[in-house]
């Protein structure tokens, strides 16, 4: 446990979905040391909509795979709901969607849905009634059968979307997942996206590039810059939920995006 | 990652699905085979196939006229026309170059006309395929096993490989009549010779194979904790699929020349005995036939193994 933290593990995964102190993580190549991320603090809280941006090389993705267990920090502490990460991961407390859909080329749509829940052991039935229900939430019931390649990519980044979501996971770890898609397919998913996290609850760190997109999901926005990678602000965005098409056009959402350019302009990167 | 993985899927827009084609994704020479009927698109295969064929056959006439000339004018009369000595050098009884009917009337003959004559064909086909499959079975498992093992230990594979490659450059018509010396002169001694010239090509290719998924896919894996069991039986050995059907399509052709070198040595049945019959009696006829015999049950295999292979690949049709 965290020394800082009196209180017990409970009351802290009560009130704390994922906690980074002091984190840092520097990689070595080549007798060459990059500091991807340096002395992060973050406190996310449950159900919040966090999302990391900043350009290439600010380490936003380092901090979500970081949190995900998919890399381990040079020092710092990170919690998650009061685990360590390697814990909340065994815990399977974790969805996760890349930039890249990843999803298996021999599997048809339903089968790339139900892995997570093969692997778990979920018995078929049980298997069969969940991806039902999601494949119907995701619009993707005509495309049960079809094969991956059969569909466009944003089909297929829904589809992955659906994965991560079908055992429920209680935090929800997007990298750039609409990263590759076009404007107008990437705004309506981040709608479909904002209505998901409305009806289930999740937390969900979402990693953009895309000032926009980070103001119109997030409940905070946390800006990141480079070299080294570190956090340079976090800007809580209260715009009134729940939002839709015509947030996008409210002058509170013009002044959170000037705030974040502002931001990013006076570290140079703008 | 690697040079032979499938192109990067494009992101483009949502919502519209690309044409499906199913398996045949090339294209004919028109363009429009996607649409057309099984009839049309076996015929869009067949017929270069025949084309390349009919080539093939006028070579090979051409050839066995020049190469029985000599013998064919043998028996002739001095002022016997061109057009006479073409037609005896279309049947000699043991013809230096015998042309294709021959050679088919011959394999017709061991097949059907005696089947409980002199060379009893069947018997022979017969036992080099179960050689050959069988062969080609234990070696596609060994192959697997031994890929399974250097992907999962690194260290295996790199103080292992040497000699698993050495072991392929020992000439197999030496290694034959040591492995039938030891083992002696049975179906064992057969699939053994048959297995050790397989098991490599597959091995090589299901290693490649079984490193082929991505990254990502490794980290979706973990992010569900998965355990290596799972991550090999839903990850990589599907993944893998499509390399080892490579490898077993280039094993299936070595699994029968490798029945047919063991066979060579002391075996009664077998197309191999065949061959050392044919010899033996100074009966060339006798080894085209085999020969020929032998390219037809290879086609065979071929083919089956690529029926196998659609049915359990499940695999994005390859684009031109």
């Amino acid at each position: 446990m965290s020394v800082a933290q009196p209180p017990t593990a409970q009351s802290v995964a009560e009130t704390v979905a994922i906690s980074a102190e002091h984190v840092s993580m520097t990689f070595q190549a080549q007798g060459r040391q990059t500091v991807a991320l340096a002395d992060v603090n973050l406190d996310v809280v449950p159900g919040e909509f966090i999302s990391l941006l900043g350009p290439s090389g600010c380490g936003k993705s380092t901090l979500l795979r970081l949190i995900g267990d998919l890399l381990q920090p040079t020092s710092g502490t990170l919690r998650v709901k009061g685990k360590t990460p390697e814990r909340a991961r065994r815990d399977r407390e974790y969805g996760i969607v890349f930039q890249a859909p990843v999803l298996y080329d021999w599997r048809n749509v339903t089968r790339n849905v139900q892995l997570p829940l093969e692997i778990f052991k979920v018995p078929a039935a049980e298997r069969e009634r969940r991806t039902k229900d999601l494949l119907a939430l995701m619009g993707l019931r005509d495309f049960a059968q079809s094969y991956p390649w059969q569909l466009s990519g944003g089909m297929q980044q829904r589809v992955a979307i659906a994965r991560a979501l079908s055992f429920q996971p209680s935090i929800l770890l997007m990298d750039e997942p609409f990263g590759a898609l076009d404007e107008m397919t990437r705004e309506r998913l981040n709608m479909e996206l904002l209505n998901l996290w409305h009806q289930t609850g999740t937390t969900i760190i979402f990693v953009t590039h895309s000032i926009p997109e980070a103001v119109f999901l997030s409940t905070r926005v946390v800006v990141m810059t480079p070299r080294p990678g570190k956090i340079e602000r976090i800007i809580p965005i209260d715009l009134p939920r729940p939002r839709d098409a015509s947030t996008r056009e409210t002058p509170g959402y013009f002044e959170y995006i000037t705030q974040v350019r502002a931001c990013l302009r006076e570290e140079h990167v703008l | 990652m690697s040079d032979t993985a499938p192109p990067p899927n494009d992101r483009t827009n949502d919502s519209m699905q690309r044409p499906v084609s199913g398996s045949a994704a090339t294209p004919g020479p028109d363009g429009g085979s996607s649409k057309s009927p099984p009839f049309r698109r076996a015929m869009q295969t067949a017929w270069p196939i025949a084309v390349v064929g009919c080539a093939i056959l006028v070579a090979w006439y051409v050839l066995a006229i020049r190469g029985n000339w000599p013998q064919a004018q043998q028996g002739m009369a001095p002022h016997a026309t061109f057009w006479q000595t073409v037609q005896a050098s279309m049947s000699l009884d043991n013809p230096w170059v015998p042309p294709p009917h021959q050679v088919v009337q011959d394999l017709w003959y061991g097949l059907v006309e005696s089947a409980s004559g002199p060379h009893v064909t069947w018997v022979h086909v017969g036992t080099t395929a179960e050689e050959a499959g069988l062969g080609l079975l234990a070696g596609t498992l060994l192959g697997i096993l031994i890929a399974t093992l250097f992907v999962h230990a690194p260290l295996a594979e790199i103080s292992f490989m040497p000699y698993v490659v050495a072991s392929q450059t020992v000439p197999i018509l030496a290694l034959a009549p040591i492995l039938i010396n030891l083992v002696g002169i049975n179906l064992k001694a057969k699939v053994i010779v048959t297995t050790y010239l397989v098991f490599f090509a597959v091995a090589v290719s299901a290693v490649k194979g079984l490193k082929s998924a991505s990254p990502l896919a490794h980290e979706l894996m973990r992010s569900y904790a998965a355990n290596t069991w799972q991550v090999y039986w839903k990850l990589r050995f599907p993944a893998a699929l499509p390399y080892i059907f490579t490898g077993l399509k280039i094993s299936s052709t070595a699994a029968l020349v490798g029945a047919m070198v063991a066979e060579l040595i002391g075996s009664e049945y077998g197309l191999g005995a065949l061959l050392v019959a044919g010899n033996t009696f100074g009966r060339d006829l006798l080894l085209w036939s085999t020969m020929l015999a032998g390219s037809i049950l290879g086609l065979g295999s071929y083919l089956l193994l690529t029926l196998v292979e659609r049915a359990v690949v499940r695999a994005r049709p390859r684009l031109a």
